[in-house]
């Protein structure tokens, strides 16, 4: 695939990035008793998360905070804060569990699901430690995404025995929809 | 569109976009209904009291690994209603696929016609051309009394060189081609 803005392109981590990325989740799960710790992109794209969800569900839950975090900003923009301005969090607060999103930089978010035994000052504390984590992350994947796309790196083998990748995905989906 | 090369994953963001009411909604209903539970993620609405979409509907569509990739495609329909443009900008923002659902209904023309006007507007806001972005037309309610002939309403909307689908969503008619022609297309981009 060739990309013709390097910011179509998202953050992409290194099995290495991802595992200290875990470390880092699972490090803020256990200090704040959180059932559920991910992280997104700003587009909805989940890119980790440790927790109780299956796989489905929080794809769906990382879509669902991404447009609810993306909505706060473009909220605040109705009262002037852009930028470094802008909303770089957001709580959901409810009677037996709470979801907290922090900003990581300008392309991921930190999303943390806590229940009534943490308090919010916590969550606070130790996901600005995870975020710092994550910026350095972040800030490599970023260098590395830079570099790709400037020597057009990415790109993919679209051949196989059997046929083009188009072709056979095209395949699957007849398939899917024959059942 | 983009490949997770460290987890061999393929990425594509698929938005249904139209006038009100015209069944953008009703698209991925279909389709959610017709994908097998293990290819799916659930399908996600955030709605009005009114039943309207509020903010968008979302399902992940996942197919077996092809050539070592596993593609994954989000579906996401934006709220048609007038007063819903800033949410219709958020949805569009990294989209790699576009369906307007159109209303065939001979009321619905200029409807449809500003509609479109607005999706490019706003794709050009973010940046975007919108005649860069792999794209169907779906002519949706054929089966209305009052539905305009697909071909005729193609080129009432400019949209000749188009792919077009005619659909019923109501009853699936069409929302499965109209998927399929998306994601060739978008495929066609690696």
């Amino acid at each position: 695939m060739n990309a013709t803005n390097l910011h179509e392109v998202p953050l992409m981590f290194t099995a290495e990035q991802r595992q200290q990325m875990d470390h880092s989740l699972m490090r803020l799960a256990d200090r704040i008793a959180a059932p559920l710790v991910m992280v997104s992109d700003v587009s909805g794209r989940l890119v980790l998360y440790r927790g109780r969800l299956s796989s489905a569900q929080s794809t769906a839950l990382a879509a669902l905070a991404a447009g609810s975090f993306g909505a706060g900003v473009e909220m605040g923009h109705f009262l002037g804060l852009r930028n470094a301005n802008a909303f770089r969090q957001q709580l959901h607060e409810g009677a037996a569990a709470n979801l907290y999103t922090l900003a990581v930089g300008q392309e991921l978010l930190l999303i943390v699901a806590f229940t009534g035994q943490t308090t919010l000052g916590l969550v606070r504390v130790y996901a600005q430690k995870a975020q710092k984590e994550l910026l350095v992350l972040a800030a490599v994947a970023g260098e590395a995404r830079e570099k790709a796309f400037a020597a057009g790196a990415i790109k993919m083998d679209d051949s196989s025995e059997d046929g083009t990748f188009g072709d056979q995905v095209d395949k699957q989906l007849n398939d899917l929809f024959s059942m | 569109m983009f490949i997770n090369w460290e987890l061999r994953e393929l990425h594509a963001k698929l938005v249904y976009y139209g006038p009100p009411l015209g069944g953008k909604t009703t698209n991925i209903e279909q389709i959610h209904l017709r994908v097998p539970e293990k290819n799916r993620s659930e399908l996600v609405s955030v709605k009005t009291r009114q039943d309207r979409t509020l903010f968008f509907d979302f399902m992940q569509m996942e197919l077996n690994e092809v050539n070592g990739l596993q593609p994954k495609f989000k579906l996401y329909t934006v709220p048609g209603q007038v007063y819903y443009e800033a949410t219709r900008k958020l949805v569009l923002k990294n989209v790699d696929g576009l369906v307007f659902v159109a209303d065939s209904s001979i009321k619905k023309l200029a409807t449809n016609r500003r509609t479109l006007e607005d999706m490019r507007r706003q794709l050009r806001e973010l940046g975007r051309d919108p005649d860069e972005i792999p794209f169907v037309l779906q002519c949706n309610k054929q089966d209305l009394p009052d539905a305009v002939d697909p071909a005729l309403l193609t080129r009432f909307l400019n949209l000749s060189h188009a792919q077009m689908v005619p659909a019923v969503a109501v009853d699936g008619q069409g929302t499965i081609e109209t998927l399929k022609a998306l994601i060739s297309q978008v495929i066609q981009r690696l």
